[in-house]
């Protein structure tokens, strides 16, 4: 992971407004040089709107995009030092793969003989050698994406832009790419700044990860910070899969807080800033609750449904009170998945818990 | 769903297979009847012997294409020289439609590009607007012209009357009333296919070629224009071909200095001094040039995607 505090896109301010319709509310985000960095959120959540005023296809309404020091938020698209690999890839349909690769060296002004090395170099890169020739309508989707991947990476752009660029492949092709993604980032040191939907995807790629909602950043941080410790339900809720209590918050202290469970069981763990006394919500993931006798633990209820899914079994356990909760557990011979109907009682360490912000 | 891939269903798919023939059968009927054989009835014809009250003798002569190619002399006897009357007109008519194919791009392209970048309904009104001439006969909206361009009519009067200028502009008669004839009449022709092309253009490869650093220039000659030249060909050739052989704008606006083909050919047709076979010649001639440029194109069109 690069450790390196030189800024490569600082984003300050950011607003962007569609007619009435704010696509973007006073964003600011500092992605950092060399860094894999990563917009998540759900679609229509405007991630897609900030990779395209980074790109210059849309202009923002408000703030400055400064690109290593220069604010480029008033230059056009051409004028910016970046690159985009584009969604259903944009290749060039009437140009083969080495001319769709050259095109943006050409319009650099270098000349064919260093325009055609550094092609080379690049398809190379990207294991396309044997394709030089061939026209995109002869390519697979998983050339296709890689040839739009090469061409953005041809002039050595300073910021790689990729807008959710796996989206069209399969799900095995997409695993496979993740990793040359990953890899090819680290070999060339470009700051890659990658839009996705998919928490996945985000979580095993990226350095950092911004996730977006609503026009806001909700949070930024590594993927075991957003994961572990969300800030608020809408993060716990979208990156991977969390039980949501409805707890009474008593105490708030040193990042920690104490709070009454359904059925009356009191813990004390950690809070996120900004969490408040009163109802409020504690995040279990489902794999980190344990399953006890009928009886013990901290919450109670009856497994109502199993989901099978593998490797793995969901457990929904109804509580008490009419609460739904999911318990993960291991698809093993050693373990013993409650019956539907049976009554269990629930538990999880205080440290797995956090209480957030609405 | 764990489905297996689907099959697609293809032309040759065995259910579908078996209609084609007895649907298609009219039309091809139609148009072996009412197009090829009129046009085998013209070359045939363009080998008789004329009859001078209109039609043909049914005896073989090469008379019409003689007639077209070389002078005789006024009794036939003299030593064949190169006749440039017909060639001549030709020439004219080649320009002409040529120019007016060029026009109607210049002002087509962007009518086209403006109505397939409009949205939804407002695209639907424009498309509308476009074709709305059309709904009145191409005679009428000639004459209409003709008397819009006179020497004393509105044209110029309103222009007379800004001060824009102080004698009446003389375009009635002239190549330039030709040339407004044929490009007013054909433009939908150009607009249209290209407006599909652009329709289907792919908006993110003008992004992608801005974001390689190309300027507005270069990613309309390089990016744009390449992706919709099928429909700008398809245009030149709808716009070419009919007003190579047009007759009305030439009949009523150009006068008898500018006559074209169509002209001549209908004359050939009309009237005692008609000459049916010299008519068919001329078609037949007109008919060979269309068809050497149409195959010139579609041979390269296929070394292309070959």
């Amino acid at each position: 992971m690069p450790e390196n505090d030189n800024i490569a896109v600082d984003i300050q301010n950011v607003t962007k407004m569609y007619g009435s319709f704010t696509a973007l509310k006073d964003v600011n985000l500092d992605i950092r040089d060399n860094e894999f960095f990563t917009l998540l959120g759900p679609s229509g959540c405007g991630k897609t709107t900030l990779l395209r005023s980074i790109a210059g296809f849309e202009d923002i309404t408000k703030g400055a995009i400064v690109l290593y020091g220069q604010n480029i938020a008033n230059l056009l698209p051409n004028q910016r030092p970046v690159n985009t690999v584009f969604q259903q890839y944009a290749l060039f349909p009437h140009m083969n793969v080495t001319q769709n690769v050259m095109f943006g060296l050409l319009r650099l002004g270098q000349d064919k003989t260093t325009a055609k090395a550094r092609v080379g170099e690049v398809l190379e890169l990207v294991q396309l050698t044997a394709f030089a020739d061939r026209m995109p309508s002869q390519l697979s989707g998983g050339q296709q994406q890689r040839v739009a991947l090469a061409r953005a990476l041809a002039p050595s752009p300073k910021v790689l832009l990729l807008d959710e660029p796996l989206s069209a492949l399969d799900l095995k092709l997409r695993q496979a790419v993740r990793l040359e993604l990953q890899q090819i980032q680290q070999q060339t040191g470009i700051t890659f700044v990658f839009v996705t939907h998919d928490q996945e995807e985000a979580l095993t790629m990226s350095d950092r990860i911004a996730v977006i909602e609503g026009g806001h950043v909700q949070q930024v941080g590594t993927a075991r910070e957003i994961y572990e410790a969300p800030k608020n339900k809408f993060v716990a809720d979208f990156i991977g899969e969390t039980n949501l209590l409805d707890v009474n918050v008593t105490d708030l202290a040193g990042g920690k807080g104490s709070c009454i469970l359904p059925g009356g069981a009191q813990i004390t763990c950690p809070a996120a800033d900004g969490a408040h006394a009163g109802p409020g919500h504690l995040s279990v993931r489902p794999e980190r609750i344990a399953i006890t006798t009928a009886g013990e633990g901290l919450v109670q209820g009856n497994a109502s449904r199993h989901i099978y899914l593998g490797t793995d079994v969901h457990v929904e356990v109804t509580l008490t009170d009419g609460e739904k909760v999911t318990v993960r557990m291991q698809n093993s011979t050693q373990i013993q998945i409650p019956e539907v109907g049976q009554s269990v009682g629930l538990d999880f360490e205080a440290d797995a818990a956090r209480l957030l912000v609405d | 769903m764990a489905a297996g891939p689907q099959p697609t269903p293809t032309a040759n798919t065995s259910t579908y297979a078996g209609f084609g023939i007895p649907l298609i059968l009219p039309a091809w009927v139609i148009i072996g009847f009412f197009l090829v054989v009129p046009v085998c009835m013209m070359l045939i014809y363009s080998f008789l012997t004329k009859e001078f009250r209109g039609g043909v003798i049914w005896e073989f002569s090469l008379a019409a294409y003689d007639q077209f190619f070389f002078d005789r002399g006024l009794f036939g006897d003299e030593p064949p020289k190169i006749e440039w009357t017909y060639i001549t007109i030709f020439w004219r008519s080649i320009w002409q439609a040529a120019l007016a194919t060029l026009f109607c791009l210049i002002i087509g392209f962007p009518t086209a590009w403006f109505i397939a970048t409009r949205t939804g309904r407002n695209r639907s009104i424009w498309l509308f607007l476009i074709t709305i001439p059309y709904w009145v006969n191409l005679l009428i909206r000639t004459i209409s012209m003709k008397f819009l361009i006179r020497d004393n009519g509105p044209m110029n009067e309103l222009l007379l009357s800004t001060g824009l200028i102080s004698e009446p502009i003389h375009i009635i008669n002239t190549n330039l009333a030709v040339q407004l004839g044929l490009f007013y009449s054909y433009l939908p022709f150009m607009v249209l296919p290209i407006y599909a092309a652009v329709e289907r253009y792919n908006f993110a490869l003008s992004e992608a070629a801005a974001d390689l650093y190309a300027s507005r220039t270069v990613t309309l000659t390089q990016i744009i224009l390449p992706a919709v030249k099928p429909g700008i060909i398809a245009g030149c050739i709808l716009v070419f071909v009919p007003s190579l052989g047009a007759f009305l704008a030439p009949d009523l606006l150009g006068g008898a200095k500018n006559f074209m083909i169509g002209s001549l050919i209908e004359e050939q047709f009309k009237g005692a001094a008609g000459n049916w076979p010299f008519g068919a010649a001329a078609s037949m001639i007109l008919l060979s040039m269309v068809l050497v440029v149409l195959t010139l194109y579609a041979r390269q069109q296929t070394r292309e995607q070959g």
